[in-house]
């Protein structure tokens, strides 16, 4: 395909899709804005856990930390510094690279299954830490944390009002979808794949495999800490199960049945795992039968999801 | 390609949310009733099911509220607040609830009742014992229908310091409702004299306790003070008799701690504890007899003070709109505010500032694997 | 002076010393299946406190039937093998070969099932089971519940037969063999399917076994694999994925932590300790104390 025309059509398509994204709230009832705006901060965690386990192969069990903190950060500076949101962002931001740094330099070294279960104990640190800290609210959480207004330049944004709040969240999303894309196909994002096929390679020819790990832990618990903070700015509240290692579990979940190492796939993958969730909670108690039933046969016939069931029918075609 | 298989997603979701919406108004009157039917709480929150159905029969049975029939939706709230925001906005918004009850879990409380404050919905509170319900957190949409651990506390410190001694060993379980009930009885005890000759925090859902009985038993209190509910008593109850502490000290603690959802799984073990709460299940009133008998037909099981406190909370609720005479949440919170109830465990007052119950506490000794009721006070 | 500080030793310290080994062994003995089954089929089973919550319900519900604690414990935990088996046959089979974090994702929705299914099936509430043995005993100044004795030495017991049937027997050189080299071994007339199946189900009737015999000190109820499979896991993970010896150690070194801990600071941080000692083991040494050099 002509290269000129196939950037035309990403921009048609780009296009499409967003306007499809933003006219969705007008077609659905208020409830269901309100869910679509936790399905894209939980879509944004899911992705920035497959830029570590999709694209570099390392599986993080301790995922839950880096949201959590996110919301407790920007929770603590909302309600005791700053009511401001551009402050509070970068705060989330800045804490949750600072501790996927920390966790990522002591971690690294340990492979697979090790790695995995380390950072679930990093992650079960923090949440007993934050469970027992009474100014953060202890087991009861932060609760009310204020919602100031967010002035872009010329536009005042009201974040109390859902429809606002789910734009705000669409252009996140798609930025950070943009940011994570431009890194997964750069020269970087290459290397990062090379070390999830064959780590040993890749450090034979002369790469810091370390370096590369650790930076594209930091970037991924960045995200996963932003979208924590979103997530708890839109619930007003930031709670210990944000930190707890069954959102770890279900994070992953969420990657896997929507394809990892797509990007887009865990995005898919959060949105419909939180509406079947919700809807399947109402009807019938023992949703997560129907959950771990769905997720169990992802595991075992659909290896590359959702998604990877897309790719397999356009390879065929 | 992929974009386009986005789209179609995209288009997917919106064709399966787009119904769903008209709900007629001259329906019955809806009481969205959120429990933790899934995770610790779960035995507790079965409990409230089966209380919220029982109350619900009943005002059908005597033509509903204001004509109309009444309806409860469930929901399950998985002893996680983000869950339960998510939930209670689903039943205002989607189901048009009218009236909410709330479930176990304190931290889920709290996270809700900004929102009910938001939709001006009433909520009744039933079981979660945080003292900030009523307290720095209040507000006015939301009613606490069972006691909190500073009603249930003067009557059994008063009577302790008087009948059991004075030096008291504290073992609580650490989170926010255990740190906050202990502070009362701290501050209680100390201030009739009392010696606090030890206290211990212990995780929740911890299963081995005798590492913690070698201080305890070193400290020769008179009597042991457990804070601790569900498992957590259980393990504590039974470990420290199999251990011999009972031999050595009386061992008493906050209503949780022996209320009859645990006190099955505890069986002899328990004997001998004393405790103060606002419910007992072998009150012998005719009102509370009669109660027990249809609940037990309902449910199958026997009552506790979570089934006994979440049928109240609906009554009370129905009672208020039929003062109020309609379904404006203003009329009913003033019908609410102030307002004396009936029920299967006597009478019962709502304060109309901190919208706390206050209710008769008996004392309650176990004998015999059941509660019984050896003193009480206003 | 003297006196008081033997006291402290005698009847604080060694007590004390005693619930951290007692507790030791008990996790030791919940994570002996999980050991296996990672030692032998490089599967880390996710749902395996969930084995251990199923086989405590199966004994507490047999038990209604043989009036027996000693056949109910045997029978759950054929039973929960028996579902081993099926579980093994059905599902992990048709992942060998894969990238192992499938068997890890795999369990997790296989307990996540159980753990609803049990929910559904016996409801929330907290049961219990009598103790078999409900005698104590007295030393030290205190009195010590014989059934606990009982568990260290039937554990004790448990973890010798199966080092001593994997590394002394015949049949143990097979399935180490079959968890070795696949290929050579088929080519040997090793039936390397059925060795599969046949210490998946081990694995998870011990992990069974093991629930139905904490049950009378423990509980039965249906989130109890969660409460104890974090420690079941770094007991594992600590001692090195796969060594017997290792996750005996690091079970002991885990309970001597909670329980010595839990006299000076609060017990609270003492739990948390346990995740501080993962770390610094894993940081130290990233395949754990026992476990083979990197894979």
């Amino acid at each position: 395909m002509d290269s000129r025309f196939k950037s035309l059509q990403n921009v048609l398509v780009h296009g499409i899709v967003l306007g499809v994204v933003c006219i969705i709230p007008f077609c659905i009832p208020p409830f269901y804005q309100k869910l679509a705006v936790e399905a894209i901060c939980l879509a944004v965690f899911a992705m920035s856990l497959d830029l570590i386990m999709g694209y570099a192969g390392m599986a993080s069990f301790g995922h839950a930390a880096y949201f959590g903190l996110g919301g407790y950060t920007l929770g603590a500076v909302l309600m005791f510094w700053w009511p401001s949101i551009w402050p509070a962002f970068l705060a989330a931001g800045f804490l949750s690279g600072v501790l996927a740094f920390l966790i990522g330099v002591t971690s690294i070294r340990a492979k697979g299954i090790y790695f995995a279960i380390l950072t679930l104990a990093f992650a079960e640190v923090l949440y007993r830490v934050v469970f027992h800290t009474y100014a953060l609210g202890g087991s009861d959480g932060l609760i009310g944390i204020p919602v100031p207004a967010l002035n872009l330049i010329f536009l005042k944004v009201d974040l109390t009002k859902t429809l606002h709040f789910y734009y705000l969240a669409v252009a996140f999303a798609y930025i950070s979808y943009r940011v994570c894309y431009r890194l997964v196909e750069s020269p970087f994002g290459r290397v990062l794949k090379g070390i999830r096929d064959n780590e040993n390679r890749v450090s034979f020819l002369g790469f810091n495999v370390k370096q590369y790990k650790v930076i594209v832990f930091v970037i991924s618990g960045v995200f996963a800490g932003w979208s924590g903070a979103l997530f708890s700015l839109f619930k007003t509240f930031a709670d210990t199960e944000q930190l707890n290692f069954l959102l770890s579990g279900k994070v992953i979940v969420m990657a896997l049945i929507g394809g990892m190492g797509t990007l887009l796939g865990p995005m898919l993958g959060a949105v419909l795992l939180t509406v079947v969730e919700s809807v399947a909670s109402t009807y019938f108690h023992a949703h997560s039968i129907v959950i771990g039933t769905m997720f169990v046969l992802v595991v075992i016939f659909l290896p590359g999801g959702i998604f990877g069931l897309f790719s397999d029918l356009r390879n065929r075609r | 390609m992929k974009y386009i298989s986005l789209l179609v997603g995209c288009l997917m979701l919106v064709a399966a949310l787009c119904p769903n919406q008209g709900v007629a108004k001259d329906g019955p009157i809806i009481i969205g009733n959120m429990a933790d039917f899934t995770g610790t709480y779960a035995a507790m929150s079965k409990m409230q099911k089966d209380a919220v159905d029982m109350a619900v029969k009943e005002i059908n049975e005597k033509g509903g509220l204001l004509g109309r029939k009444v309806k409860v939706i469930h929901e399950d709230t998985q002893t996680s607040p983000s869950i339960a925001t998510r939930k209670i906005e689903r039943l205002i918004l989607e189901e048009k609830a009218d009236i909410l009850v709330a479930p176990v879990s304190s931290a889920s409380t709290l996270a809700i009742m900004p929102i009910a404050k938001k939709y001006n919905k009433l909520l009744l509170v039933p079981m979660s014992q945080s003292v900030k319900v009523t307290g720095e957190n209040r507000n006015k949409q939301t009613f606490r229908v069972c006691a909190n651990p500073s009603i249930t506390s003067k009557a059994l410190v008063t009577w302790m310091t008087k009948n059991l001694g004075k030096k008291y060993y504290l073992l609580t379980v650490d989170y926010a409702w255990g740190r906050s009930t202990s502070k009362e009885y701290h501050k209680l005890l100390k201030k009739m004299g009392a010696e606090i000759v030890g206290e211990t925090f212990f995780p929740l859902k911890t299963k081995d306790f005798a590492p913690y009985f070698g201080k305890i038993k070193a400290a020769k209190p008179d009597v042991l003070f457990i804070t601790a509910g569900g498992n957590d008593a259980v393990s504590a109850v039974t470990q420290a008799k199999q251990y011999g502490l009972t031999k050595l000290m009386k061992i008493c603690g906050d209503g949780s701690l022996v209320s009859s959802d645990v006190l099955p799984a505890m069986a002899d073990a328990a004997n001998g504890i004393i405790t103060a709460d606002y419910y007992c299940e072998t009150l012998d009133t005719p009102e509370h007899n009669a109660w027990k008998k249809e609940y037990m037909k309902l449910a199958g099981a026997k009552p506790s003070k979570f089934s006994v406190s979440s049928y109240e909370a609906v009554m009370w609720a129905a009672q208020a709109i039929k003062k109020a005479g309609s379904l404006d949440t203003d009329k009913i919170i003033a019908a609410m505010e102030g307002s004396t109830y009936h029920g299967p465990q006597g009478v019962k007052t709502m304060d109309p500032e901190h919208h706390q119950t206050s209710l008769t506490v008996y004392m309650i000794r176990i004998d015999d694997g059941i509660q019984k009721i050896f003193a009480k006070t206003n | 002076m003297e006196t008081i500080l033997t006291e402290y030793l005698v009847y604080i310290l060694l007590p004390q010393v005693l619930h951290g080994l007692v507790w030791g062994m008990v996790i030791a003995f919940i994570a002996l299946g999980l050991t296996i089954i990672f030692g032998l089929m490089d599967i880390v089973n996710f749902a395996h406190g969930e084995f251990y919550m199923l086989g405590a319900f199966f004994g507490y519900s047999i038990s209604f039937v043989t009036n027996n604690f000693w056949i109910s414990l045997a029978l759950a935990a054929v039973a929960v093998g028996l579902l081993g088996v099926l579980i093994e046959v059905l599902m992990l089979r048709r992942l060998y070969g894969r990238d192992p974090i499938f068997h890890l994702l795999l369990t997790f929705g296989i307990g996540m099932i159980f753990r609803e299914a049990a929910l559904l099936i016996w409801g929330g509430e907290t049961r219990r089971v009598d103790l078999p043995v409900s005698s104590t005993i007295e030393f030290l100044g205190m009195m010590y519940p014989v059934y606990r004795l009982a568990i260290l030495v039937i554990g004790a017991l448990v973890l010798i037969a199966i080092w001593y049937i994997l590394a002394k027997t015949a049949s143990g050189a097979t399935i180490r063999a079959a968890s070795q080299d696949r290929q050579m071994s088929w080519a040997l007339g090793i039936n390397v399917p059925r060795v599969y199946t046949l210490v998946f189900a081990t694995g998870v009737a011990l992990a069974g076994f093991a629930g139905c015999l904490m049950s009378p000190i423990y509980f039965v109820y249906p989130t109890m694999g969660i409460d104890v499979i974090l420690r079941a896991f770094v007991v594992v993970i600590v001692g090195g994925m796969g060594s017997l010896l290792g996750a005996l150690v690091a079970s002991i070194m885990i309970g001597e932590i909670e329980s010595l801990a839990s006299l000076w600071i609060s017990p609270t941080w003492a739990e948390t300790l346990v995740f501080v000692a993962l770390i610094i083991t894993l940081v130290v040494k990233p395949s754990g104390l026992f476990g083979k050099a990197e894979r």
